[in-house]
């Protein structure tokens, strides 16, 4: 864990210490907000978007299983903290594989919907990053439709919306 | 009478695996130390690792992924390929 530490820039340190060292967030090669968190190693890559909001979650992490040529597949497990830092270092510098190595879980907000207001007044974003709601309190979230959420839907242009109603939302 | 001892800028290689942390320092004006951290890269390159070369204080990034040993780099991290999982 020292190593890992000891490459933390200052802001990253601050950061890490203020949640008492559970988690590392990291601003990757290409300009993404990623957080690692330190509480395992599969699943632990949390993407943020500009606001703030989780948008999803990766799994990926140094192979634990390694080919060696003369002995096929074998298990060479790594420590935690190693785990961490090569997550740490390839979202660093090559945050293009994050995305395109990782296996992608999407999510949608989870916080509680905004409470009713006067018709006419703008409905927010619960997760306070400010963005306005439609009609349908959708449109905040951005990313690949998924099959399970038949709310989810792609509009015209691309853009993913989902619908946030009160009766599909524990779904 | 003391003697004096001129330190160098520390340049060591991190190469973390189920061992745990392997270090190699080298000073880049000894051809032997060089020559032996540059086999250590290439060993480690050569069973599928990835090299990073960080600043020596903090990880401010100082230069893409290396795909070849620098002697002049202060601190060089290697690990392993990420896989999905």
């Amino acid at each position: 864990m020292d190593l890992l530490i000891s490459i933390l820039t200052p802001e990253e340190r601050d950061a890490f210490e203020a949640c008492n060292r559970r988690a590392i967030e990291v601003v990757g090669s290409e300009g993404g907000r990623f957080v690692i968190d330190l509480g395992g190693t599969q699943g632990n890559i949390r993407k943020l978007d500009e606001h703030g909001c989780q948008v999803g979650n990766a799994c990926i992490a140094p192979a634990a299983r390694i080919d060696r040529r003369w002995e096929g597949m074998v298990y060479s497990p790594l420590g935690y903290a190693d785990s961490w830092l090569g997550q740490y270092l390839t979202i660093k510098h090559q945050e293009r594989m994050v995305d395109e190595v990782g296996i992608w879980s999407r999510y949608r907000c989870r916080q509680e919907p905004p409470p009713a207001q006067d018709p006419g007044s703008p409905r927010r974003c619960p997760c306070g990053c400010g963005l306005v709601l439609d009609d349908n309190m959708a449109a905040y979230y951005i990313g690949p439709p998924l099959a399970a959420f038949d709310f989810i839907t792609l509009a015209e242009g691309g853009t993913v919306t989902m619908s946030l109603t009160t009766d599909r939302r524990e779904r | 009478m003391t003697d004096t001892v001129q330190r160098t800028e520390e340049h060591v290689l991190h190469i973390t695996d189920s061992t745990g942390d392997t270090r190699v320092m080298w000073d880049p004006r000894n051809t032997d130390e060089v020559a032996a951290a540059r086999a250590a890269f290439d060993s480690a390159k050569g069973r599928g690792m990835m090299g990073f070369a960080v600043d020596p204080h903090s990880g401010e990034r100082t230069g893409e992924q290396i795909r070849e040993f620098d002697e002049t780099a202060g601190k060089i991290i290697m690990v392993r390929q990420l896989a999905g999982g």
